[in-house]
């Protein structure tokens, strides 16, 4: 597993610099939302409910009055916490697994890949749908759960990435010094193995989001009057013919989220892993 | 190369003319069925136990009850063709009329009626009804076709309880059959019942009044998502749409071929507050609840001013409604002067629950959720599913919204809700006045309205002082019809009665 | 050949097991009073005792998960509560619905998919080529439960075209009616899958063309159309059927979205039904039914590809 350096006059891929830059864009409408949104998102205004587009409210308002832009503007953080919140735990949980996994090839590491292999054997929903049948949802609940359910992936991924790692020299070293297992793992092989795990998560973020809000459409995510983009989107159903603008607009901003994410992990795929992107690029 | 070429024309040809055609408006229903579409799937078939509005409807059509209630929710007789009281209300007896066949060609006697009455009495079968007919204390088959009821204390509105959806009549023999194939003496036939998506019923041509129904057969569709609904109305799959929510009356309204009904009705919503327990318990926190938010604010939010504000389960549209009481305009300061009184001088924090699936309820909480906040009220919207309510909520939770149909007469809608022994106020707010008690036991033992009056506008006052819940409002009932469909008027009781309904080519 | 299809076999059966035991324990944690559920708010207490002693809710858990297993596996899947009626005759006709709906879009997926990559490996650089890159990236960008609502918002909404309800029977209205019900639905689910199949065809398409064998094929003379279809084809179409496999997973979670957002009673609305209502018998039956059948699925896939691609076989039977 090569690691690419950006050596000096090497251009960076033109996917990842677009978008980290939309990404970046997202985070600071995240974090600016409350300050820069013309309209507290709970403020009912009853006389102009459900109004189109108009000057003052640049797009429209909600069945209650609610301005939709600002509604919006503070989902914003649910989304982007849905997708980085629930890659950090399967993170988390999933790499240290994943190293075990790949270290101690005996029964430990065989029972810990057969249950990946059953876990992934299970429909991401599924699995999402049983967590959050037992308790009462919450969005908390399921940036947990999503993170969960895509733990198995990343236990694979590691332990393939460490597996490789394993026999190359600098480990030899290092058993032979005397270093233990724990910093075998994660001094030495975890800081070689960054790259693909890395792309791996980053595909999971668009994953987290699409199945984060999938789960909030069905009603087990983020509950009003949180304006989730998922949840508005399902909100907006009774209305759709009056006013489609309210279905329309926190969609139409998920899909240029996804796509953003999308574009910056597979630039940081072209810019760590050329002979990955040269594979599946074209 | 050319074969391939003409293989891909037909294709394309094929799959642009089946486009075409799907395109078609579709073809009418078979005749004279009218298909009237609900959201919920029905889970009882037994009307000693049916509860939801869905239910309601099948209990209209399949059976029939001793009297009946028309549209202005005023009585007329129904299997029994007249009866008579004593003067101390205390004994009544019905006459039958003779010849009224139940579905499978058996004539129905007295015998039936006291086994229906026997049945919903009987606390193993667990009718939402048993405490509503607990006055009964004896019956009797004089002969075949005459029942007497004898009463533990007199009731004046007995004849008019008799119309409600829990008491109609069964056939004794067949009651281990009603959750399957039920049989009743209505002018419609139950044929199948497929759970999640529809209830055929078909005609009864041997029902007892002559000229009815005019239907072949009734089918009620049950149809989860409403825009589902109103696209199927549109498109002609379905004749009426049951329960249409406020929101949607306007566009509707517009539409050429439909026609869209909206009737006050009692059915009420509230956020029933658990008196029993902290944080309303206390009677200040009620009130201040009340101060902060306008009842009015609340009817033009939420049902899109299709309902009004109220007090308790009397609508404004009864003579008996208290318009002295009138409706407060928000004062949050007001309220949290009162909350720091009570002792919560940084204000209330509560989970308040709504019920998922109820999208006018769900409004109804996130309304009150923001209009109280300004009067110190910090609530957290938790949603459960209705039917884990039974469970979890009823008379459990502090806080929670909920609603309840309209009932028969003024004593049934609010004696069991807001007296101390009220079957329904365990399971809701637990709330006692020994002043409301005294007032309510007074009216039942009335027939006369003149005297009922005074005293339910003494208690509508008392309610307002002690402030059980937040009843926010008496929502009206919406359909909206095919204009084909004919002879069908929008019952404020949520039924619908199509003995005289008929659909016009 | 066998020896291959009898240890992936074994596999599925781990697979299914595990799951039982993972979708009944973390069932059996709901909150809520199942008795209640079933009498309803005015049961008395001893009607509620009752009914938790018949039920065995008492019962050590692996006692109620050994009794469960064991009528699951004599077919009994129990009984609805909230519907008051057997689980398994609702299971297996709305299962029967979404096979329908999952059937012909995975169908047309496979289809148009392959026929999209291939034409657009073949006419690389052409205005056609790009344009379906950009599509393919915009597709997969895009929410299932998105899609569904802009399908309803022009096709049903603006242009009135197509009913936005996903089921109407064939016996009472018709095939045209049935199918229009049908269109919005599966054009639903297509939408979501086909960039996938598409983008994946297309890049084994060009490693296939370039291959040493294509080289040798063309210059023996063959015509380019042979050379597409007996010698790239097949070898692109391999990781092609492997997508499909894992499409079935991405289709069963779209199957759930699409069902409820076109009123579709198929099996993913009822699963979502079961867990709005607690139904638990249903829940824990329908969970079973559908991870059995996205095993299988998988199963299908591995054997295809194994018998596809005897690589594989030999290399599992050495192991």
């Amino acid at each position: 597993m090569s690691i690419a350096a950006a050596s000096p006059g090497r251009r960076l891929p033109a996917n990842l610099t677009i978008g980290a830059a939309l990404v970046a864009l997202f985070i600071v409408l995240a974090l600016l939302g409350p300050l820069i949104a013309p309209y507290p998102f709970d403020q009912f205004n009853v006389r102009e409910r459900l109004s189109s587009p108009n000057l003052a409210h640049w797009l429209g308002t909600d069945e209650f009055g609610r301005d939709v832009l600002s509604r919006i503007l503070a989902g914003a953080p649910y989304s982007l916490l849905m997708g980085f919140g629930a890659s950090a735990i399967s993170l988390a949980l999933g790499v240290p697994l994943g190293l075990v996994a790949a270290y101690y090839r005996g029964i430990g590491g065989e029972l810990i890949m057969r249950g990946v292999d059953v876990m992934i054997s299970v429909p991401p929903i599924l699995l999402g749908l049983l967590i959050l049948a037992i308790t009462e949802p919450s969005l908390w609940k399921t940036i947990i759960a999503v993170g969960l359910v895509y733990v198995p992936i990343m236990t694979r991924v590691t332990r393939s990435v460490a597996l490789g790692l394993l026999g190359e020299e600098f480990v030899e070293a290092g058993r032979a010094r005397g270093e233990s297992a724990l910093y075998i793992l994660f001094g030495e092989i975890l800081p070689n193995a960054w790259p693909p795990i890395i792309v791996e998560t980053s595909l999971r973020v668009t994953f987290a989001i699409l199945l984060g809000s999938a789960l909030s459409f069905l009603g087990l995510g983020a509950q009003p009057p949180m304006s989730e983009w998922g949840l508005m989107i399902a909100e907006s159903r009774p209305f759709i013919e009056q006013a489609p603008w309210i279905g329309l607009a926190p969609g139409i901003v998920l899909c240029i989220l996804l796509i953003s994410v999308n574009l910056l992990g597979e630039g940081l795929r072209e810019a760590l892993d050329p002979t990955f992107s040269a594979r599946y690029a074209k | 190369m050319t074969n391939w070429r003409w293989v891909r024309l037909a294709v394309v040809g094929f799959l642009v003319g089946s486009i075409a055609a799907l395109l078609q408006p579709c073809g009418a229903a078979a005749q004279g069925v009218l298909r009237v579409t609900v959201g919920t799937s029905l889970t009882n078939l037994d009307p000693a136990r049916t509860t939801t509005g869905e239910e309601y409807i099948y209990d209209n059509l399949v059976f029939n009850g001793l009297t009946r209630m028309r549209a202005d929710l005023s009585i007329e007789p129904e299997l029994a063709e007249k009866w008579e009281y004593t003067q101390d209300l205390k004994s009544w007896t019905f006459h039958l009329r003779h010849g009224v066949k139940f579905h499978n060609g058996r004539e129905m006697t007295a015998d039936d009626v006291i086994a229906t009455f026997k049945r919903v009495l009987d606390p193993a079968t667990a009718s939402a009804a048993r405490s509503n007919y607990d006055m009964i204390a004896e019956m009797t088959a004089v002969d075949p076709y005459t029942v007497r009821f004898d009463l533990k204390y007199p009731y004046g509105g007995f004849a008019d309880i008799l119309s409600d959806r829990q008491v109609k009549i069964v056939p004794k023999d067949l009651v281990g059959e009603l959750p399957t194939h039920p049989i009743g003496t209505g002018p419609f036939r139950f044929k199948s019942y497929t759970p999640g998506d529809r209830m055929v019923l078909e005609r009864n041509p041997d029902y007892w009044e002559a000229g009815s129904p005019k239907l072949a057969g009734v089918e009620l569709r049950i149809i989860p998502e409403m825009s589902a609904r109103i696209a199927a109305l549109r498109a002609g799959d379905i004749d009426i749409i049951w329960d249409l929510p406020p929101d949607q009356v306007k566009p509707l309204s517009e539409i050429a071929d439909l026609r869209v009904d909206s009737v006050p009705t009692p059915s009420w919503d509230a956020a029933i507050m658990n008196n029993s327990i902290p944080p309303f318990n206390d009677v200040r926190v009620r009130r201040a609840f009340q101060m902060a938010v306008d009842k009015r604010d609340v009817v033009e939010i939420v049902l899109f001013g299709q309902g009004a504000p109220t007090h308790s389960p009397i609508p404004p549209t009864h003579p008996f409604f208290n318009k002295e009481i009138g409706f407060n305009k928000a004062d949050p300061e007001g309220a949290r002067k009162l909350l720091a009184e009570a002792g919560y001088a940084n204000g209330v924090k509560v989970n308040l629950i709504v019920p998922g699936g109820r999208p006018v309820r769900e409004r109804l909480g996130v309304a009150l959720q923001q209009l109280a906040k300004a009067g110190g009220f910090d609530i957290q919207i938790q949603t459960v599913p209705f039917s884990q309510y039974d469970a979890e909520v009823s008379g459990k939770a502090p806080i929670y919204i909920d609603g309840y149909f309209a009932r028969p007469t003024i004593d049934t809608s609010v004696y069991a809700f807001f007296h101390t022994n009220g079957s329904w106020n365990v399971r809701l707010w637990h709330f006692s006045d020994p002043r409301v008690d005294e007032v309510l036991d007074k009216a039942r033992l009335t027939g006369n309205p003149d005297e009922q009056n005074p005293l339910y506008l003494a208690f509508q006052k008392y309610l307002s002082e002690g402030q059980p819940g937040f009843i926010a409002y008496a929502v009206n009932f919406i359909c909206a019809y095919r204009k084909s469909v004919q002879g069908v008027a929008t019952h404020p009781m949520r039924w619908f009665d199509l003995r005289q309904a008929s659909i016009a080519p | 050949m066998i020896a291959y299809t009898l240890q992936r076999l074994c596999y599925v059966v781990l697979v299914i097991w595990v799951m039982s035991v993972l979708i009944f324990g973390i069932t059996q944690l709901l909150p809520g009073n199942v008795a209640y559920s079933i009498l309803g708010q005015f049961a008395t207490d001893r009607q509620i005792a009752e009914v938790e002693q018949l039920l065995g809710l008492h019962d050590p858990w692996y006692q109620q998960y050994g009794r469960w297993l064991m009528h699951l596996l004599e077919g009994d899947f129990g009984r609805s509560i909230v519907m008051q009626r057997p689980a398994g005759p609702l299971i297996l006709e709305a299962f029967s619905r979404s096979a329908l709906l999952a059937g012909i879009a995975i169908t047309l997926v496979a289809l148009i998919g392959i026929w999209l990559g291939t034409h657009s490996a073949t006419h690389r650089g052409k205005l056609s080529d790009r344009l379906l890159t950009l599509l393919q990236y915009f597709f997969i960008a895009v929410p299932e439960f998105f899609w569904a609502i802009l399908a309803i918002i022009l096709f049903s909404a603006w242009l009135g075209w197509l009913p936005a309800t996903g089921y109407a029977p064939i016996a009472e209205s018709g095939l045209w009616r049935w199918a229009a019900h049908l269109l919005l639905p599966v054009m639903t689910l297509v939408l979501g899958l086909i960039a996938h199949v598409s983008r994946l065809t297309r890049s084994s398409m060009l490693e296939a063309l370039r291959s040493t064998y294509v080289l040798t094929a063309r210059a023996k003379g063959l015509p380019e159309r042979l050379v597409l279809r007996r010698h790239a084809l097949p070898n692109a179409l391999m990781p092609a059927i492997t997508v499909l496999a894992v499409d079935v997973g991405i289709l069963i979670g779209g199957v759930v979205v699409v069902e409820t957002v076109f009123a579709y009673p198929g099996l993913g609305r009822l699963l979502i039904y079961a867990i709005e209502h607690r139904d638990l018998p249903l829940l824990q039956a329908g969970m079973m039914v559908v991870t059995a059948v996205y095993a299988l699925a998988n199963l299908v896939a591995d054997l295809l590809y194994a018998w596809v691609n005897p690589r594989i076989r030999y290399r599992a039977s050495v192991a």
